[in-house]
């Protein structure tokens, strides 16, 4: 018998033990988990799916603890678990059964090891393990393991199935109802709910775009508030409700224009409540949809006078504005096929509507509009359903109207005074939103009442406009020598100005009235005489003034030298005479002006020889010269610190404060006597004008009498004679002036004239004047016939006299004073040659020459030499404009020159000297080459060939060249055979080769006599770039357009030479006169629109450009201009 | 980046220059600020042109050009606190402009803080002590504010500084020279010389401008001998020159003795000085140093080559030969205030008057070109010395056909450009002095073919306008003139000349009618004799014109021309009448000038002279001669007042 045989019986009871003490515990703890399952469903109420995984969970672990306790059995079997080996039921039962406690094991270890046969006594073994066996066998199992766990287990599971049953009949129905849930966990039980939501409006179907509203109900204790849920397919919105009086809680929806769920709701506010929401069913909203205007573009189209192009503008701006006439072309397109469509019009006033039918094509829809009043209208399109857009946009059309063109008139004055060219100029600044169509003057001769014509009103259109250009200024020469004006006729004028408005009708615009006269010659005259006048004695005033400030600073200055400083009162007296000095100044820029008036008088109406105005405009010059800057810094140096000055300081700014008064003396000084001389030229020229003038009027005369009709022109013939008659006495009167104004330059003419005054010819002339007045009045045409004719005869002889005496006067003084000029060129060249000679002696010494000292004195010689023809220059410059500007610069640099050589020689150096002595040869024969070209000038304008010759040449050389323009001109038409061109161009070569030698020729001769060779130098330039392209046989547009340009810069030469131009700057004085009539609504900011760009424009008129300059100035002022008024409209429709 | 931003600059620029029509004048739009400020404050509007400046120096802080512009307006206007913060950015922002430093403390010494100053400027000398321009700087203001003993201590200071004991020595010359302290100031450029050897014609010319003072020639010979020992060689130098600018031409001549000859350089110190002795007219001592030098020449080679042996020799000889030459004529010991186209090469008379010739001094001379001819035949002497003897021959001994020879001579051997040039316009001036006028036309001719240089050109064809015009062609001569005129540069000495005569030929000429013209040719041709040597024919010719054509323009120029005839023939009395008859004229000023020189300087009548003096002075107020007349009459007056 084996003890582990006997232990086997144990072991299995120690597991029964084990088993029966877990059944208990385990039905204890599934009591108590089932009791706590109930309890939480009864109160939780969770869902299904907790429900069911619980459910999963426990299947689970009930698989799980199946298969553990196979395991378990398999492990027991094997003794792998200790607590069932049959080591530790030895140790057990001997523990509980032996007196020895370890008798058991002690047999089982033996035991085997006899199965090992380890053991050398084996019977004692077998003895040994044989007792314990039997005593086992002997053992009850039950007995031995007693298990008293078991016991206490059972009770704790009945006290617990106990308790269970307590609180299971407490809460049964809750019990019974969460048994019931567990028992079907896949099933959802609702809790029960302190309310419910009624959903009152239940499912809605509505059209796209219309608004609706939800109301709610709740039944049971009502929330404060619900909230309301609405569910797109962008995604739920949630919306909290409150109830209104009648405890309903409603929601107005707005346009809806998609589909819809919504639902409403309250969530619990407690996690342990049984609900978490109490929630109305879900209802929809279907929504059907309406067309709707997606893309809406208006098109705006002005009138295609105005040049405008199409703006285009969104739907989003509800106000469309455009010109009257304009089109509104409406686009649109829809997101639904749109099946018909219109545009409803109606006005403010009426509300009349009226409909526009829409051009329909798949979803897009066009129609049109005119712009004519103020509109309004919106847009309506209906789908193939027949349901309609909804709310259409109301949008507003405004007629913008085509202003009224504004005319600014400036020039000519309101009084204009014609002159012998009989053309009145006009600067016009026309302004309009759209261009022109036409611009014309109306006038209106008035002769006087004894012609006794009829006044009618014609018209002359300036064509120089461009219709397209809203603002320009239009400059026009209106010659009215066609009229046939006699003096005193007038003309009444005014400019009319039509836009080019072709809805409305082209609107027109007036100018004021201005007139014109035609003044007689003698008027002319004394007034320029007059204004001279006033200028001299303005002069004398001016200088006399200066006299005596020029004592009071000397007086300032001797007190100075006693006092060594100045009082209060001296100072004072310094400061007015610093005053004075600067009124004087601004009176001298005032004589400007009066000089300016009479160059216009006189250029107007050609009352002065062009010589002569060249001298009043040089005289112009002269006296701005007057005002010079040393004179300005001396006036500030005074004024500024004169305080702070020492006595010295004060003595040296006194000086040369009274050095400037006195220089300015001399220059106004030497402005009156070349003013002098000038008047006295003028005088002549008045003479020879006025007789030339008096001898063609007595021809007429003669000539109307001998062909006269009494009745008709009796009156006026007589009338003509009396004046003539006048005249001559005016013309003795004036002779005799002129004689003594003459007398001071050339004696012998001087005498002349006064003889000519008083001689047989002047009587016989006015007897016969007498008589032929004397029979007109009889009304004896007959008998005034050979009077008129002697009269006018000898009236020739007058004029031709005066030319004479004129001519011997010109020349008289020309000889005289181009010998005095002869002297100074013979004086330079003596002191350049001198001074070549001193280069030559000073280049050679050496450093430590005696001799330098003897030339040190020699250049001081020479400097002083120089010196005293500086004095000699500034006395002649008195009294000719000849001494240039080039003359005197170059006598500047020698003097300037002599200094640097002296101060070298001071300093020993020779050579250094030597070679700054060159420089003063070299200045001294530029001053000699300008003398001989004063010399010139004095003796071609005292011959007065010169200068005209100069003037022939040019009008032969501008014939030449519009020759040659012609042809070149054909050429670039391109219609003539190769070989011809061929030849052509060669010939055309030849001839502008030709005609630029000429012109160098000119040029050369021009230049130094300060008569414009300059300006010459560009056409010539222009010419070698013709040359170039006939020789690169490259004839294009370009080479038209310099040939062009060369020849108006040709005739602009000759003209500017010729005759006073039209100067801008003179025009500008009278745009103070400017009187706007146009229409009333008129831009106000039309000064502002004018802009910087005129302003400009009128300050580079003024540069004194030629006149091919000035056009190409006056197009890109234009060009500024009118890219201005773009962005000006460009910013208009942006706004709109 | 930067190119990115250069390109989009470019065509900014270009789009705007696109937007100006290139004809049209940019009306100021290209006005400079600067330039308007300058223009502001030229006329006085100070306020204005601060303004502009103020503006532009903000923008650019670095703008030297604006910050010297509004410094000196502050200064003008004694405006210091402004000028004070000026230059306190300026250094600020440039570290280093000294004068910026220093001009700030010239503010301290303005606001009379003398000492405060000082000891700025001291600070600012050791601050920037390594730079010279620091002591350059400080020298002019010590200078400027007085401040001596200071300015003493700079130059110890900076001399040992830069241990350069010349260092300022310049500076304290001038300044020493301001204060006429001459033994300073002598000893100062002593100084610099000496340590400057390569600058000694700065110390010379500085000594000898002190010199101008008379009371100064003690002084410096005084310091210039006791500082002999200082540096003997700079020193004599210098006092050699010294003594030669106030004429003490022997004691010049021992201080260069006393140099000696050594080298090359004393070589050409002793050619230099030998021909400024011959231009002073020292030709005695002048023969004595061109002796001198051959004599040198043959004892010893001083360590010269063969060449530059040669090369001495020749320029000494030839000196040599010049002298002499100088001698054969005694120079004019005045100069005729009264000329007729004075310094005028187309009316110059070479010819001299055979009476005043010295024959001694001409064999001489001869004797001395032949020997350089025969010892230097291979050098550039020869052509020269027969230029020379041509120049004799035509002149003083009238040999033309000797001097065309040697001209001919000169003109084939030359290789130097100018010298061939002068020989062949010489020989065209011999064929008209022969009267030979053809010749000389085609002379000149074919030296123009062969000539292409422009100068050389010029001078040929004027000499062709003036054998033109001395045959009578003047209508050629005056295209030759105008055609000149036209290519002459205005600082060619020729342009003068040609333009007088233009005007000569126009005004007597060109303008006038047949009767003029006849007065004119006759009046050529009294200038063709005169070109001849034939002066008694001439001065007939120039009566029978002044008489025959008393209206011509030309008549009066004729009678001052024969006057000046009748005076050279010393018939003075007769001059005198025949210049009586011209006073009314408008040459009446020389006229009555050379009235005046006869009696002053051949009649030797000074109180008669000075009548006729005055009489120019009151009556011809506006004639060039009244300066040189003014000279004369003060000469005169005080030369009477002596004796």
């Amino acid at each position: 018998m084996k003890v582990s045989e006997a232990l086997r019986q144990f072991r299995l009871q120690k597991l029964r033990n084990d088993l029966a003490c877990l059944f208990w515990a385990g039905t204890s703890s599934a009591l108590a988990v089932l009791l706590i399952l109930l309890s939480v469903e009864s109160i939780f109420w969770l869902s299904p799916a907790v429900r069911y995984g619980m459910w999963w969970i426990t299947l689970l672990t009930a698989v799980g603890v199946v298969l553990a306790a196979g395991a378990v059995v398999v492990q027991v079997k094997r003794q792998r678990i200790r607590r069932y080996s049959l080591e530790k039921c030895a140790t057990e039962v001997g523990a509980a059964a032996f007196p020895r406690r370890d008798d058991v094991i002690n047999a089982v270890q033996l035991e085997q090891s006899l199965q090992d046969d380890r053991n050398s006594s084996a019977s004692l073994t077998r003895q040994f393990i044989e007792q314990i066996s039997s005593r086992l066998f002997s053992l009850s199992p039950t007995e031995v393991l007693k298990n008293g766990r078991v016991k206490q287990l059972r009770q704790i599971t009945v006290i617990i199935s106990v308790l269970i049953m307590i609180v299971t009949l407490s809460f049964l129905p809750e019990f019974m109802a969460s048994a019931r849930h567990w028992i079907h966990p896949g099933t959802s039980f609702d809790p029960p709910h302190p309310f419910r939501i009624v959903n009152l409006t239940g499912d809605i179907y509505m059209m796209g775009g219309d608004s609706t509203s939800f109301t709610f109900e709740v039944e049971g204790e009502a929330p404060d508030s619900i909230v309301l849920e609405l569910k797109s397919v962008e995604g739920e919105t949630h919306i909290r409700l409150g109830s209104n009086e009648q405890g309903y809680f409603k929601y107005d929806m707005g346009e809806v224009f998609q589909n819809l769920e919504y639902r409403a709701l309250v969530q619990a506010d407690h996690f342990w409540e049984r609900w978490k929401e109490i929630s109305s069913a879900t209802h929809s909203i279907a929504v059907i949809d309406r067309p709707t205007i997606e893309n809406f573009s208006v098109t705006i189209t002005p009138p295609e006078y105005t040049g405008l192009g199409k703006n285009v503008q969104e739907g989003n701006v509800a106000e469309i504005r455009g010109l009257v006439g304009s089109t509104v072309d409406v686009a649109l397109t829809s997101d639904n096929d749109i099946a018909r469509g219109f545009l409803n019009t109606f006005s403010r006033e009426n509300e009349e509507k009226s409909k526009v039918n829409l051009d329909v094509r798949s979803n897009r829809a066009e129609g049109q509009l005119t712009i004519i009043d103020e509109l309004f209208f919106t847009s309506h399109i209906f789908n193939y359903r027949k349901i309609g857009n909804l709310d259409p946009i109301k949008y507003r059309i405004l007629p913008i109207q085509d202003a009224f063109p504004s005319i600014e008139v400036l020039m000519p004055a309101s009084v204009t005074e014609l002159g012998s060219d009989f053309s009145i100029p006009v600067q016009l600044h026309i302004q309009d939103d759209f261009g022109f169509s036409h611009l014309q003057i109306a006038y209106e001769m008035e002769r006087p009442e004894y012609v006794g014509a009829t006044n009618r009103v014609s018209v002359r259109a300036i064509p120089t406009i461009s219709n397209e250009i809203t603002s320009q200024d239009v400059f026009y020469i209106w010659d009215l020598s066609a009229l046939d004006l006699m003096p005193e006729d007038e003309v009444q004028f005014h400019f009319e100005l039509y836009d080019n408005d072709q809805v409305s009708g082209p609107k027109k615009s007036l100018s004021k009235e201005f007139t014109a006269r035609f003044p007689s010659l003698a008027d002319l005259f004394a007034r320029t005489e007059e204004g001279e006048e006033m200028l001299e004695e303005d002069l004398s005033k001016i200088l006399q003034g200066l006299e005596e400030i020029n004592r009071s600073i000397e007086d300032t200055e001797l007190k100075l030298l006693k006092a060594e400083s100045l009082e209060w009162e001296d100072r004072q007296a310094v400061q007015k005479s610093v005053d004075e000095v600067k009124n004087k100044l601004e009176e001298v820029k005032l004589l400007q002006d009066a000089i300016n008036d009479i160059m216009e008088q006189a250029g107007k109406h050609n009352l002065f020889s062009n010589d002569l105005m060249e001298k009043f405009k040089r005289l112009n010059e002269l006296l701005q010269d007057v005002i010079t800057p040393e004179m300005v810094e001396s006036m500030a140096e005074l004024q500024d610190s004169m305080d702070e000055m020492t006595a010295d300081q004060l003595m040296k700014a006194l000086k040369d404060f009274q050095q400037n008064t006195e220089s300015m003396e001399v220059q106004i000084d030497r402005f009156i006597d070349i003013f002098r001389r000038i008047r006295a030229e003028q005088k002549l020229d008045e003479l020879s004008v006025r007789l030339t003038n008096l001898s063609d009027q007595q021809e007429e005369l003669a000539d109307q009498i001998s062909q006269g009709n009494v009745s008709e022109n009796g009156g006026r013939l007589l009338s003509q004679q009396e004046r003539n008659s006048e005249e001559l006495a005016r013309l003795a009167d004036l002779m005799e002036e002129t004689a003594e104004a003459m007398a001071p330059y050339a004696q012998m003419p001087s005498g002349e004239l006064e003889m000519l005054a008083q001689s047989s010819t002047m009587e016989e002339v006015s007897d016969e004047m007498n008589k032929s007045e004397r029979a007109l009045n009889r009304g004896d045409l007959s008998g005034a016939t050979n009077p008129a004719a002697s009269a006018a005869a000898g009236s020739e002889i007058l004029e031709q006299e005066v030319a004479i005496i004129a001519e011997k006067f010109s020349s008289e003084t020309a000889v005289a004073m181009a010998e005095r000029f002869e002297k100074i060129l013979r004086n330079t060249l003596f002191i350049s040659k001198e001074q070549e000679q001193l280069r030559l002696d000073t280049s050679d010494l050496s450093r430590n020459s005696p001799r330098l000292g003897q030339m040190a004195s020699r250049q001081q010689m020479l400097r002083d030499q120089l010196s005293q023809l500086i004095s000699i220059l500034m006395s002649l410059s008195r009294e000719t404009f000849a001494v240039t500007p080039e003359l005197g610069k170059a006598i500047g640099s020698a003097t300037v020159g002599m200094n640097e050589s002296l101060t070298r020689l001071e300093e020993r150096r020779g050579p250094e000297s030597a070679r700054q002595q060159g420089e003063i040869v070299k200045a001294l024969n530029e001053a000699a080459v300008a003398t001989l070209a004063a010399m010139e000038q004095i003796r071609q304008s005292g011959s007065a060939s010169g200068f005209e010759q100069f003037l022939e040449r040019m009008r032969q050389m501008a014939q030449s060249q519009e020759g040659i323009n012609v042809q070149t001109f054909q050429l670039a038409l391109g219609q003539m055979a190769a070989v011809s061109q061929e030849q052509l161009m060669q010939r055309l070569r030849n001839d502008q080769s030709q005609l630029k030698k000429s012109l160098d020729e000119l040029i050369r001769e021009m230049k130094g006599s300060g008569q414009g060779g300059d300006r010459l130098d560009g056409i010539a330039g222009e010419m070698e770039e013709v040359i170039r392209n006939f020789e690169r046989r490259q004839v294009s547009r370009r080479t038209v357009e310099l040939q062009q340009r060369i020849l108006t810069r040709m005739l602009d030469a000759q003209k500017s030479l010729k005759q006073q131009d039209m100067s801008e700057k003179r025009r500008a004085i009278t745009a103070g006169d400017f009187k706007h009539e146009g229409p009333d609504g008129l831009p106000s900011d039309l000064g502002q629109r004018r802009n910087l760009a005129i302003e400009a424009l009128n300050r580079a008129m003024k540069g004194g450009y030629p006149r091919d300059y000035q056009a190409m100035i006056r197009r890109y002022f234009n060009s500024l201009a009118e890219s201005e008024d773009l962005i000006d409209e460009n910013t208009d429709e942006n706004r709109q | 980046m930067r190119t990115a931003s250069r390109i989009s600059i470019i065509i900014i620029f270009n789009f705007a220059s696109a937007q100006i029509p290139g004809e049209v004048p940019l009306l100021n739009q290209g006005q400079d600020r600067f330039r308007q400020a300058i223009q502001l404050e030229r006329i006085g509007e100070l306020e204005a042109a601060e303004g502009i400046y103020r503006e532009l120096l903000n923008a650019n802080p670095k703008d030297t050009r604006v910050f010297l512009q509004i410094k000196a307006l502050y200064r003008k206007q004694n405006r210091y606190d402004d000028l004070r913060e000026l230059l306190l950015n300026r250094v600020t922002i440039f570290k280093r402009d000294l004068q910026s430093h220093i001009e700030l403390g010239e503010l301290i010494m303005l606001s009379d803080e003398r000492e405060r100053a000082i000891h700025y400027w001291k600070a600012l000398r050791l601050q920037f002590g390594e730079t010279r321009s620091i002591y350059f700087m400080l020298t002019q203001m010590y200078l400027k504010h007085s401040l001596d003993e200071e300015l003493d201590q700079l130059v110890v200071a900076g001399r040992d500084a830069f241990d350069d004991p010349a260092f300022l020595s310049l500076e304290l010359g001038n300044i020493h020279m301001r204060n006429l302290d001459y033994a300073a100031a002598t000893e100062q450029y002593i100084i610099y010389a000496s340590y400057h050897p390569e600058q000694i014609r700065t110390s010379s010319i500085q000594i000898l401008r002190m010199s101008d003072r008379d009371e100064s020639y003690e002084k410096i010979e005084a310091t210039l001998v006791r500082k002999m020992a200082f540096d003997e060689r700079t020193v004599r130098s210098l006092y050699s020159d010294f003594l030669f600018k106030i004429q003490k031409y022997p004691e010049a001549y021992n201080q260069h003795s006393a140099l000696g000859v050594s080298n090359q350089q004393d070589f050409e110190r002793w050619i230099r000085f030998a021909e400024n002795l011959r231009k002073e007219h020292r030709l005695n001592l002048a023969l004595r140093s061109y002796s001198y030098l051959l004599n040198q020449t043959r004892q010893s080679s001083h360590g010269l080559n063969e060449g530059l042996r040669k090369r001495f020799t020749g320029e000494a000889l030839y000196g040599l030969a010049l002298t002499y030459e100088l001698q054969i004529t005694p120079g004019e010991q005045w100069s005729p205030l009264a000329e007729f186209f004075p310094g005028n090469a187309f009316f110059e008379d070479h010819l001299m008057t055979l009476q005043s010739v010295e024959v001694q001094p001409l064999e001489e001379t001869f004797a001395l070109y032949d020997s350089i001819l025969i010892s230097l035949p291979s050098t550039i002497f020869p052509p020269q010395a027969h230029f020379r003897m041509g120049e004799i021959k035509y002149k003083i001994t009238r040999d033309f056909d000797g001097a065309i020879s040697s001209f001919h001579k000169a003109a084939t051997s030359a290789k130097d450009a100018k010298l061939k040039l002068a020989a062949n316009l010489r020989l065209a001036d011999l064929l008209m002095a022969k009267g030979d006028f053809p010749s000389a036309e085609d002379h000149l001719n074919q030296t123009l073919s062969v000539n292409n240089q422009q100068k050389e050109r010029h001078s040929l064809e004027f000499k062709l306008c003036q054998i033109h015009f001395f045959h009578g062609n003047v209508e050629e001569a005056l295209q030759l003139v105008d055609s000149l005129l036209v290519s002459l540069e205005l600082d060619d000495p020729l342009f003068n000349d040609v333009l007088e005569l233009k005007g000569f030929i126009e005004e007597n000429y060109l303008r006038g009618d047949q009767i003029t013209k006849d007065a004119f040719q006759g009046y050529i041709l009294a200038e063709r004799l005169l070109r001849q040597g034939k002066r008694t024919e001439a001065a007939s010719f120039y009566r029978s014109v002044s008489e025959a054509y008393p209206d011509s323009p030309v008549a009066d120029e004729a009678a001052f021309r024969r006057a000046k005839l009748t005076v050279e023939l010393g018939e003075y009395d007769n001059a005198l009448e025949q210049l009586a008859l011209i006073r009314n004229s408008p040459i009446g000023d020389l006229a009555t000038v050379m009235t005046g020189e006869i009696y002053d300087r051949l009649l030797h009548n000074s109180e008669e002279a000075a009548i006729w003096y005055f009489k120019v002075l009151e009556e011809y107020p506006a004639s060039l001669l009244t300066e040189p007349v003014r000279y004369r009459l003060r000469e005169i007056t005080t030369e009477g007042e002596l004796n």
